[in-house]
């Protein structure tokens, strides 16, 4: 990984990582009682992301093809 | 002016200065196709609510404007679009274009005020019409064809559907159903069609970037929208949308992700987007139908923004392939700020209009109790700020290129659109409440809540994260994705020349047959064509005779 990416993911852990702390001290309205939990959002933000990268990465695998459509 | 005139329709006006723009020119002709609009949009809030005039017609109780909340939520957004696509669109020369966007726009209209089958049936069909010629005006006949069909399609299904809910219940008014019988599920099937549900999605990133930079705008605003609409009105709480809606928003985010043309991708997130709604007109609660309306009013805002963009950077680079594009942001900075505005608003980041939006559709699903489809659609909001939020502003306008592109400023007229609809989509983010008189069903959802906004920014923050981690997976590559329309696009293409082989020798056997038969055919005409001219001289005994059997025969079918 370059320099700058790096860096960016470093910023953006501890931004992260400020909001997680930020949620211990707001009341949290969950609705299906995990949700509420602090920090919730992030984890399964995390989570969430990375599975529709390996879902698209992997369907792209599949049916993605390098020429344009025939009747483009 | 309404009381003295009688109720005008907005649909009427717009469809109306379609017809008329041709015949007109120079800066009269622009100054109708901004006029038109903008009388549309005030008609919409100037008819007063209520159930409309009923005009007998051949027996059926026709309501072709039935002012209801519904229709002023729609008539409101479809307004803006029309008005912001044709400010945005003042410099675009083609006058079919032009035209055909108008009375697009009005069909959308006439769709949002009808207050019954018949009259939902007509603007549905111009709708298809207005939006083939918008297509088609820019040169691609193939893919307005493709387009064309797909609609006939879902016209007939349509069509089916209301001739069979009309023969059942006998009126045409339009009512809340379930799909329990053939005929409903027809109706709800061609609705599905406008909508981009599957199997037939991939019309919408087929035709819709096949249009100009200026055609897309409108393209994006209405067909897809006005089907929810409808599915609001008759298929409140049907089951089967919720499935319908979570496939199609998975479907859009991956295939958005994969895309590299912008704006396919944005024509993919547009399938996203309505499985969003889908979802919420599935769930049927009135919080979660006020939901999808809602959704579908910042979704019109900011996708027509988004395409606003992507048309400028179109405009002034002839490109819109990500893997082609890059550093665009000190070049087009007020392109990048709508892009960002844009993208941010469809990612659902707090302050836009998409925020307010999507946390109905969630504050409907908690409500519910609706698990399932919460944690799955909050998933695919992680994902579609990967596409659309970073994926895209990233590739497009600040990646470091190769070589910087010229700056080429939008005219001003572009720029007014995209600085209108920036400012619609910040202020609503910014004040919700402004929506209370239009959408009152979302006064009690927590939309800026301290906790609220910080969950939304963890799930914004995480995303982001995993798009640095990832990006090299992310990199745009030139291409295409398979889709179901692959069997109409490419497998006769394979399968024609296959069966040709095969077929070769039973075609040798069948010519040596086919010459005796077609000299006998032709004999046969000939003579028929020679007793036909001779037909005055023949007998009145014989043509009596032969007018009783036809009648006889009609009758006996019309017996059976």
């Amino acid at each position: 990984m370059e320099r700058s990416r790096r860096l960016a993911l470093m910023a953006l852990l501890v931004v992260l990582a400020l909001l997680v702390v930020a949620d211990f001290f707001v009341e949290d309205h969950g609705s299906f009682w995990i949700d509420g939990t602090p920090g919730f959002a992030a984890w399964f933000g995390l989570v969430g992301a990375a599975l529709a990268v390996v879902l698209a990465q992997g369907w792209g695998l599949l049916l993605r093809r390098t020429e344009e459509r025939a009747d483009d | 002016m309404t009381e003295s005139f009688g109720p005008l329709s907005p649909a009427l006006v717009l469809i109306v200065a379609g017809l008329l723009l041709p015949l007109v020119r120079g800066w009269l002709r622009n100054a109708l196709f901004l006029a038109a609009p903008v009388a549309a949009l005030a008609l919409v809030w100037l008819l007063p609510l209520g159930p409309g005039l009923v005009v007998d017609w051949l027996g059926l109780g026709l309501v072709p404007l039935a002012p209801d909340q519904l229709a002023r939520i729609f008539g409101t957004a479809f307004g803006i679009a029309a008005l912001a696509g044709a400010l945005y669109g003042q410099s675009q020369e083609n006058v079919a274009e032009k035209a055909a966007a108008l009375i697009y726009a009005g069909a959308a209209q006439g769709i949002a005020f009808a207050g019954d089958l018949a009259s939902l049936f007509v603007f549905w069909e111009v709708m298809a019409i207005g939006s083939t010629v918008v297509i088609w005006s820019n040169g691609d006949t193939r893919a307005g064809l493709r387009y064309a069909l797909i609609h006939v399609l879902g016209g007939i299904l349509l069509f089916a559907g209301i001739a069979a809910e009309v023969s059942a219940s006998g009126s045409v008014a339009l009512q809340a159903v379930r799909a329990d019988s053939l005929g409903r599920w027809l109706m709800l099937a061609g609705i599905l069609v406008n909508a981009g549900a599957p199997p037939l999605s991939a019309w919408v990133a087929d035709a819709y970037p096949k249009a100009s930079w200026s055609g897309t705008v409108f393209l994006s605003a209405f067909t897809t929208k006005a089907a929810v609409l409808v599915l609001i009105r008759l298929f409140p709480g049907e089951p089967a949308l919720l499935w319908f809606g979570l496939a199609m928003a998975v479907y859009g985010m991956v295939y958005a992700l994969l895309e590299d043309d912008i704006r396919r991708l944005l024509s993919y997130s547009i399938v996203g987007q309505v499985g969003f709604m889908l979802v919420a007109v599935g769930l049927g609660s009135e919080l979660a139908l006020a939901a999808a309306a809602l959704h579908a009013f910042a979704h019109i805002l900011y996708k027509a923004l988004l395409m606003m963009a992507a048309g400028a950077i179109l405009k002034a680079t002839g490109e819109t392939r990500l893997s082609a594009l890059g550093g665009l942001a000190a070049a087009m900075p007020l392109v990048t700020a709508a892009m960002l505005v844009g993208a941010f608003s469809l990612a659902a980041v707090p302050l836009t209009a998409g925020f307010v939006s999507k946390s109905a559709i969630m504050a409907a699903l908690a409500a519910d109790h609706a698990g399932l489809f919460w944690f799955a659609l909050t998933a695919v909001s992680a994902g579609s700020f990967l596409y659309v939020g970073l994926r895209l502003p990233w590739f497009a306008l600040f990646r470091p290129a190769g070589k910087a592109p010229e700056p080429r400023d939008p005219a001003w007229s572009m720029k007014a659109a995209m600085a209108l609809l920036c400012g619609a989509i910040l202020a609503i983010g910014c004040f919700p409440s402004v929506l209370v008189p239009l959408v009152p069903e979302i006064s009690g959802v927590a939309i800026l809540t301290p906790d609220h906004v910080l969950f939304q920014l963890q799930l914004l923050v995480a995303a982001s994260c995993i798009f640095v981690m990832v990006l090299p997976l992310l990199r745009p590559r030139a291409g295409s994705t398979l889709d179901v329309d692959w069997l109409w696009r490419e497998l006769p293409r394979k399968v024609l020349p296959a069966w040709a082989r095969f077929t070769r020798p039973g075609r040798a056997a069948l010519a040596v047959l086919e010459d005796p038969v077609r000299a006998r055919l032709s004999a046969f005409s000939r003579r028929f064509a020679a007793e036909l001219v001779n037909a005055a001289n023949w007998r009145t005994g014989q043509i009596a005779f032969w007018a009783t059997t036809l009648i006889a025969a009609y009758v006996l079918i019309a017996a059976l």
